[in-house]
């Protein structure tokens, strides 16, 4: 049934009335931040406690720091079992973020940025490489799906060789035709000479790294250098290639930008294994050599 | 290498009415059913020799008996057959027994993770007992009583009882509700239930047996086949225009204060009209191809612009296209729904000043697939129906005039949409720009009740969404992560659970249905014979036909011929699992999400939400 | 128809690149063989996916983990790599050395260097003997044996309880007091360890004993939170010790320095300038050459100069004697002309010495005077002999028996002392005397019991003519002491020569031209060769006298000791007048607070100055070096003021004893303050307190 209660439209009547709260967003940035300060706060005054009282305070702030990583991993778990229902996946995400930037400062407490001693430097070393990797995760998860709508409408990754073929054919086609007609023969020639490579081939390692659209700008420069040398029939066979020229050098910025966010994804859970092992290591070593405490 | 024989599992195809709607009915009651009318008058000659008509009662009917008060069907729920009395009567309530539960298909809010363990160690858990269920509506009923027009009535209270280990279902005191609430008997001979089973829709009226009855449930897969016989055809829909017609202006909220007498005026004088093919879905697919205008010109057309209003029209089964022209095309304001009214301004501003000139339409209407509309004459409307209606409920008066009695007015300076947003739902359509509105509807995703939305502003194709489905489909997603897309918004390829569910035409097993409560469409791979059907009829090619493989993966092939077996598989909304849909949980970015497109408000609702944050 | 895509998985279908893959894709890494609906089954080889990298980095970078742990850790057999950090310096170098000789210093296996600091550190979880504290107290108990505490401060319990108990002479007793009485009922024995402050592997330059003050604070947070706020103000410090020489700075800057214009500068005696250093090393106390000599050297020379009498004959009348029919023998005739008949105090300890020497003493005159002893009375006269045997008896010994007799004689008066706990402890007596006793010399006493004691000199007075040959002769005749070598020599070679054909001649002339003149002493002043002191014979005062060398005299500080030590006996008291006291002591005293306080090696360390002791930790330290480079305060009274020479101050000079301990007024917190801020020269617990702290010592300094 379609009648609505009132109630149901009152946001939106509001909205239309310009009266959106706009404190939501900086709360959802604020309070999340503030709540690491506090909790950052809490650590280090157990510490300063502990030392008052002559312990080893890297006892507690290790344990802090541990208690956290082990909360961060927790997202990994939490993956694993996607029929889980506490909550959305997302709020568990940005969860993961502040205590990422948690565990940060939970390590300021705990040790030096890079510690003596092999163990733990390579200890320090892996988490450094985990925070890292979350860190450029991150940001690559922020930025990226603005650079991706800007490269067209979306494409699934796993789709993307095989358009990159059709596209290769599609091209070949055009300058197969071209090529019977000796006033469009020169776009085959060109097609031979240039393009057939960029449409065969995959993009070299510095564009998957940061790609640019040097190279589209130039090929669709040459293609309009050789235009006079066509008729009408090419001209439009001309366009048509270009116009693959652009997909193509669009599909490759989608795989590149794509392939940008799967690795950072994964090579934050590069590090993963070793650092638990190590710091699992590290407790042991601490407990068999820092006795009486 | 291995052996085929290791990765295949051998079973057997899947037939037609391996699953009969009662797989132990008596010849004898078969005998006995094809002396009773209508199948008494049938033509035989009319059913095909694969299924006759023999077979089409066989398999697609079950004959039920009831007592006095057992419910046979409840408003509100999925209806899949129609009902034929064979003996005894029953009563239809012509009005709401009970306030309209939500949204049928509201996927319970995650529970506690106490409830996930409890589902996760004990499979099998009670479910809990109807009557708890139907206590609990009662409770939000009498929360929400707010219409003052409504007297002390008797209570409908529903019971369950078991009965020789079937439920039996009945109100409480029938005879008092029956004297509480408007009700109309049904005799021998009678149908009902039909229109819900055959416009995939909700059944709108509640039937109560009020002696012994003897009823023949039939599957509307059969009833489709029935409706081969022309004299059941016809009275099948003149059964419909009477019955529905009744429920659905007692349920039209500008009808709501009008009393018996005024709306017997209504009804006598309401005229019913079906526009577009009832498996509009076919010739969609042809008209896809062409371009919007010419699509939108094909579409009937229910009430043209500029002429003069004769009735007011309400909708009342499927969709329309509110348009006007604008320059050489036509320009989507809005698409009306159910329920919804079309003329009421042009009427209000004629009614507010009835010394002036009456103001001819200013949009069009057009049909989208299926349409069934209600006319109710205008000169009816202004003296009946109007007066009653209070002034806040009344739309406000048109500010720019697009067509007046003389003809087209032309604009003087820039003229926006003339169609100022009077009630709250056109209001949200002022939300949404006028381009995505004919998005949604030249893609028919106003179909869907669970579109699947994803916002590439911040999706970043991490495919959490199709692992969580995978996992919790055997391996096997059960959506595409790509599909029609509006900027930055992707409507997915995954089932939207229709409001219309063409899916469900022409299935011959009855694999894919709806499920009452939920309103969730699943196919059942018991029953699935993978005859495609489904797959082709949706529109959206939100269902695949993919290779029935077990729980290890391994694909299923027929024992006989070796050949991959092939099932349909569709998004099921996780309807198992008590967190809802899992893609929608899994996002890590908040960019998937499941939308009601059918109507407007949820889906304004939500780009406001993303623009503010 | 479109077909679902696969999640991401660690294979793809093989099919894919080209364009028409498996709907279903591989089945855990193996193709499954079937393609979109025709059912034709193309065998294809799955691909590995970013997925599948990953992984196998993951499970590479935990193998790698899980092996550089064990191998570490267990095969190894070394554990340098879990080592968290470089050892300090001290402790790295150390081991490295018990290394080099293969084995450390429990003997263990070199390899396992952890187990010279950490006991049990191998994985075996058997609980070791020794904790880690016992294995640093292993190298450090001789610094610091009472770290065995293992309690704040080093003190055990008792001992704290005890510091509280006079907790008033503690410096901020109250806070003290109660913070120590807190550990000394909380703390249990043994109930810090080393590591809790001194954390080992941060680095070989990390200094182990830098000390933050929160590890202070643990203890003393409630008031301690910066020095120039909640520091307890100075009462007396530096701290009152009783000095032993009581120099009265106020006196001399305005009096004697006064007189003398002369500038009393401080860094004169306290700073050695010419020491290394930027400013030379300050000290506490100076030698009396470098300070007092240029002025006190020369009036204590002047009173020396008439030295010591040990002994002198006493003046007996014997012609009175003689009149009573009492005859004297032997008796040197000088000793009846003196008119003093006064016994010199060291002898009348030595009299005291001899048996039945006290009682007599007691019989003398009050005003000690034998003159005035009238002889007319027997007993009176009785007494006079017995003084003259025992002087003779006590001559005698002193020449017969020497240094071992002197010694007997001493140990004897100090066993009859009454007071003796003031004296050397038993074990202490022996050095103390021995060093007594050296001074004497026994020639000296034969050399006068030669010139006294002779024959009656009557007939010399009757005999004409020289007496010198005969009386020479006589004397080798009769002599009762022992033999003479050289007299008798003398004697035989004369007879010799007389004996030889000598005789037949005139006896008189020959003998008056051959015999040489006789040496002799008696008009040679003695004093003129003695300036630097020592022994001779005083043939007026008929008296052996020693003539003392100056300051600090060795033997006659022992006499002085010996008196002091002797100042309670009773038979002193009972006559108590001035002459029985060594005249010279009164010098003494001006500067030193004589008391009877003798170490072990026989020295009393009551002349000289108290000196910190070498391992003392005091509670509080202080080093003037650094603050004298700054030249705003280099000068010694910017910080220590000086009243003027006050009536106490006069006072003292009467009585040294009672001058106060520190006549300079208490420094004044707010001088530190002045610099100790957090951010100036710092304010850290540890600049200026000890937190091990020599138990001994300390209790002892606040004493």
């Amino acid at each position: 049934m379609k009648n609505l209660p009132q109630n149901h439209f009152a946001p939106i009547a509001d909205s239309l009335a310009g009266r959106i709260p706009s404190m939501t967003r900086i709360g959802k940035r604020l309070l999340p931040s503030l709540a690491v300060l506090v909790a950052w706060a809490v650590v280090r005054a157990l510490r300063n406690r502990s030392a008052a009282s002559l312990e080893n305070e890297a006892f507690v702030t290790g344990y802090s720091l541990a208690a956290v990583c082990a909360l961060l991993m927790l997202l990994g778990v939490r993956k694993r079992f996607s029929t889980f229902p506490f909550g959305r996946l997302a709020i568990w995400q940005q969860t993961h973020h502040y205590l990422g930037l948690l565990s940060v400062g939970a390590y300021a407490l705990h040790a030096n940025f890079i510690t003596d001693g092999w163990l733990e430097s390579i200890l320090a070393i892996s988490f450094w490489a985990i925070a890292l990797s979350g860190l450029i995760g991150w940001y690559v998860n922020h930025t990226t799906p603005r650079l991706l709508r800007a490269a067209g409408r979306q494409i699934l990754r796993q789709d993307i060789p095989v358009r990159m073929m059709e596209v290769a054919d599609q091209a070949h086609a055009i300058a197969m035709s071209s090529a019977g007609n000796a006033e469009t023969a020169t776009l085959a020639d060109h097609y031979r000479a240039d393009l057939s490579h960029f449409f065969a081939s995959r993009r070299n390692l510095w564009y998957r790294i940061c790609p640019t659209g040097g190279r589209r700008r130039r090929l669709i420069a040459s293609l309009e250098n050789i235009s006079r040398y066509l008729n009408t029939e090419g001209r439009i066979q001309l366009g048509e290639m270009s116009l693959l020229v652009q997909t193509k050098d669009d599909l490759d910025f989608q795989s590149a930008i794509q392939n940008r966010i799967r690795l950072w994804a994964t090579a934050h859970t590069w590090f993963l294994g070793g650092f638990t092992v190590l710091a699992a290591a590290h407790v042991l070593v601490v407990y068999q050599f820092a006795d009486n405490w | 290498m291995q052996t085929p024989t290791r990765d295949f599992v051998a079973i057997d195809r899947p037939q037609r009415w391996d699953h009969p709607l009662d797989p132990d009915m008596l010849t004898r009651d078969l005998g006995w059913m094809l002396e009773q009318p209508p199948f008494l008058t049938m033509n035989r000659d009319v059913f095909p020799s694969l299924s006759t008509l023999e077979d089409v009662l066989r398999h697609d009917c079950r004959i039920l008996r009831f007592e006095p008060g057992d419910m046979v069907i409840r408003e509100g729920d999925y209806g899949g057959s129609a009902f034929l009395v064979l003996r005894g009567s029953v009563c239809a309530f012509l009005e709401s027994l009970w306030r309209p539960r939500g949204k049928p298909n509201e996927s319970g809010p995650p529970e506690t993770w106490l409830d996930w363990l409890k589902g996760r160690f004990q499979t099998d858990r009670p479910q809990p007992p109807a009557s708890f269920q139907d206590n609990r509506r009662e409770a939000n009923r009498s929360g929400n009583r707010v219409s003052i027009s409504e007297k002390e009535r008797p209570v409908p209270i529903q019971r369950i009882e078991n009965q020789g280990g079937k439920n039996r279902i009945f109100l409480q005191d029938i005879h008092a509700v029956m004297e509480g609430f408007q009700s109309e008997p049904l005799g021998v001979g009678e149908i009902f239930g039909e229109m819900a089973a055959i416009t995939r829709s909700q059944h709108r009226y509640t039937v109560v047996a009020d002696r012994p009855t003897i009823i023949l449930e039939i599957r509307w897969q059969g009833l489709r086949l029935m409706r081969r016989d022309k004299t059941f055809r016809e009275y099948l829909d003149s059964r419909f225009r009477a019955t529905s017609l009744q429920t659905h202006l007692r349920e039209t909220p500008i009808l709501r204060f009008l009393d018996d007498a005024a709306m017997e005026k209504v009804i006598a004088k309401t005229r019913i009209e079906s526009l577009g093919e009832r498996e509009w879905f076919s010739e969609y697919r042809d008209t896809q191809k062409l371009d919007v205008q010419t699509q939108i010109e094909r579409e009937p057309i229910i009430a043209k612009e500029g002429q003069s209003v004769q009735d007011l029209i309400l909708i009342r089964a499927g969709f329309a296209r509110l348009s006007f022209e604008q320059g050489r095309g036509h320009q989507t304001v809005a698409y009306l729904g159910r329920g919804q009214v079309f003329g009421l301004p042009e009427l209000a501003h004629q009614f507010r000043n009835p010394l002036g000139k009456p103001i001819p339409f200013q949009e069009s209407l057009r049909a989208l697939g299926f349409v069934d509309v209600l006319r109710i004459p205008s000169e009816l409307v202004l003296t009946e129906i109007l007066p009653k209606i209070r002034n806040s409920e009344l739309p406000k008066p048109i500010s720019h005039l697009r067509y007046d009695s003389g003809g087209l007015v032309v604009p003087d300076g820039p003229t926006t949409s003339s169609h100022d947003p009077s009630n709250l739902i056109e209001k949200s359509f002022a939300v949404l720009e006028t381009s995505l509105v004919e998005f949604l509807v030249d893609e028919r995703l106003i179909n869907g009740k669970q579109t699947m939305l994803i916002d590439l502003d911040r999706c970043t194709g991490c495919d959490e969404c199709v692992k969580a489905c995978a996992t919790t489909h055997h391996g096997t997603p059960r959506f595409v992560r790509n599909g029609p897309q509006y900027g930055p918004l992707l409507f997915a390829h995954a089932c939207m659970h229709c409001a219309d569910p063409v899916c469900m035409i022409g299935c011959p097993t009855g694999a894919i249905a709806r499920d009452p409560d939920s309103g969730v469409i699943s196919i059942n791979p018991d029953t699935c014979i993978g005859c495609k059907t489904c797959a082709e009829s949706c529109p959206y090619d939100n269902i695949v036909m993919i290779q029935s493989r077990d729980d290890q993966g391994r694909a299923a092939v027929d024992r006989k011929t070796q050949l991959p077996i092939l099932q349909a598989s569709k998004c099921d909304l996780c309807h198992e699992l008590k967190s809802g849909p899992a893609c929608q949980i899994a996002c890590p970015h908040l960019a998937l999400f499941r939308i009601d497109t059918s109507e407007t408000s949820s889906l304004a609702e939500w780009l406001l939400k993303r623009a503010s944050a | 128809m479109n077909n679902y895509r696969m999640p991401p998985q660690s294979f793809k279908c093989g099919n894919s690149p080209s364009g028409n893959p498996c709907p279903l894709g591989p089945v855990r890494g193996r193709c499954s063989h079937t393609s979109s609906e025709t059912g034709a089954l193309a065998e294809c080889r799955p691909l590995r996916t970013l997925q599948w990298w990953s992984r196998s980095i993951q499970a590479t970078m935990t193998l790698a983990a899980l092996l550089f742990v064990s191998l570490s850790w267990g095969v190894l057999g070394t554990k340098q790599a879990l080592v968290p950090g470089p050892l300090s310096s001290s402790h790295a170098q150390l081991l490295v050395s018990n290394r080099e000789h293969g084995q450390n210093a429990h003997g263990t296996d070199s390899i396992d260097r952890c187990a010279a600091c950490h006991p049990g550190n191998d994985m075996t979880v058997t609980v070791s003997p020794a904790t880690q504290t016992d294995l640093c107290m292993n190298c450090h108990e001789q610094q610091m044996p009472d770290a065995l505490h293992g309690s704040p401060h080093d003190l055990s319990g008792s001992a704290l309880n005890e510091i509280v108990a006079n907790g008033d002479k503690v410096s901020d007793s109250e806070t003290l007091a109660k913070r120590l009485i807190r550990f000394a009922r909380a703390w249990p024995e043994k109930s810090t360890e080393c590591s809790q402050c001194h954390r080992e592997h941060q680095g070989s330059k990390h200094d182990l004993q830098a000390m933050t003050s929160t590890r202070c604070q643990s203890c003393h947070r409630n008031q301690f939170s910066s020095f120039s706020t909640d520091h307890p103000e100075f009462k007396d410090y530096p701290f009152n010790r009783p000095k032993n020489i009581a120099f009265d700075h106020a006196r001399h800057r305005d009096l004697h320095f006064a007189k003398k214009d002369a500038n009393f500068d401080c860094k004169t005696c306290h700073l050695q300038s010419e020491a290394i250093g930027a400013v030379g090393q300050v000290f506490r106390s100076v030698s009396f050459d470098k300070a007092c000599a240029a002025c006190h050297a020369e009036p204590i020379k002047s009173a020396v100069q008439d030295g010591l009498i040990v002994m002198q004959i006493p003046s007996i009348n014997r012609k009175e004697l003689a009149s009573q029919g009492v005859e004297l023998g032997i008796w040197p005739s000088q000793s009846s002309q003196l008119t003093d008949g006064v016994i010199p105090p060291i002898m009348r300890l030595l009299i005291q010495s001899e048996p039945g020497g006290a009682e007599l003493l007691t019989r003398l005159p009050t005003s000690g005077r034998l003159s005035e002893m009238e002889l007319t009375r027997k007993d009176a006269r009785e007494t006079t002999v017995e003084l003259a045997t025992i002087t003779k008896r006590l001559m005698q010994k002193l020449a017969n028996e020497g240094q071992p007799g002197f010694r007997a004689s001493i140990s004897k008066l100090i066993s009859t002392n009454t007071a003796a706990n003031s004296m050397p402890s038993v074990d202490a007596k022996g050095p103390w005397l021995d060093r007594f006793a050296s001074g004497l010399p026994p020639d000296l006493f034969r050399a006068a019991l030669q010139e006294w004691f002779r024959e009656p000199s009557n007939h010399n007075y009757r005999a004409d003519g020289s007496p010198s040959a005969k009386t020479l002769v006589r004397l080798s005749s009769n002599l009762t002491i022992p033999d003479d070598d050289l007299l008798t020599g003398d004697g035989s070679l004369l007879t010799q020569e007389t004996g030889g054909g000598l005789f037949d001649n005139d006896l008189s002339k020959l003998k008056s031209d051959v015999v040489p003149e006789p040496l002799d002493f008696k008009d040679s002043r003695t004093w003129d060769q003695l300036s630097y002191g020592g022994w001779m014979i005083d043939r007026q005062r008929m008296a052996i006298v020693y003539v003392p060398r100056g300051h600090a005299d060795e033997w006659l500080s022992s006499w002085i000791e010996l008196e002091e030590s002797r100042t309670g006996d009773a038979s002193q008291t009972s006559l108590g007048y001035e002459s029985q006291r060594i005249g010279i002591a009164q010098q003494c005293r001006q500067c030193h607070a004589l008391q009877a306080r003798i170490g072990e090696d026989g020295t009393n360390t009551c002349w000289k100055s108290r000196r910190v002791a070498a391992n003392l930790r005091p509670f509080s330290k202080f080093d003037h070096t650094p603050h004298l480079v700054l030249s705003s305060i280099s000068d010694c009274r910017s910080c220590h003021h000086l009243p003027s020479a006050s009536s106490a101050s006069t006072i003292a000079r009467e009585n040294p004893k009672s001058l106060p301990d520190c006549e300079f007024t208490p420094l004044q917190k707010s001088l530190c303050t002045s610099c100790h801020q957090a951010n100036g020269a710092g304010e850290s617990c540890t600049q200026c307190h000890n937190y091990h702290i020599g138990l001994k010592n300390w209790i002892e300094s606040k004493r």
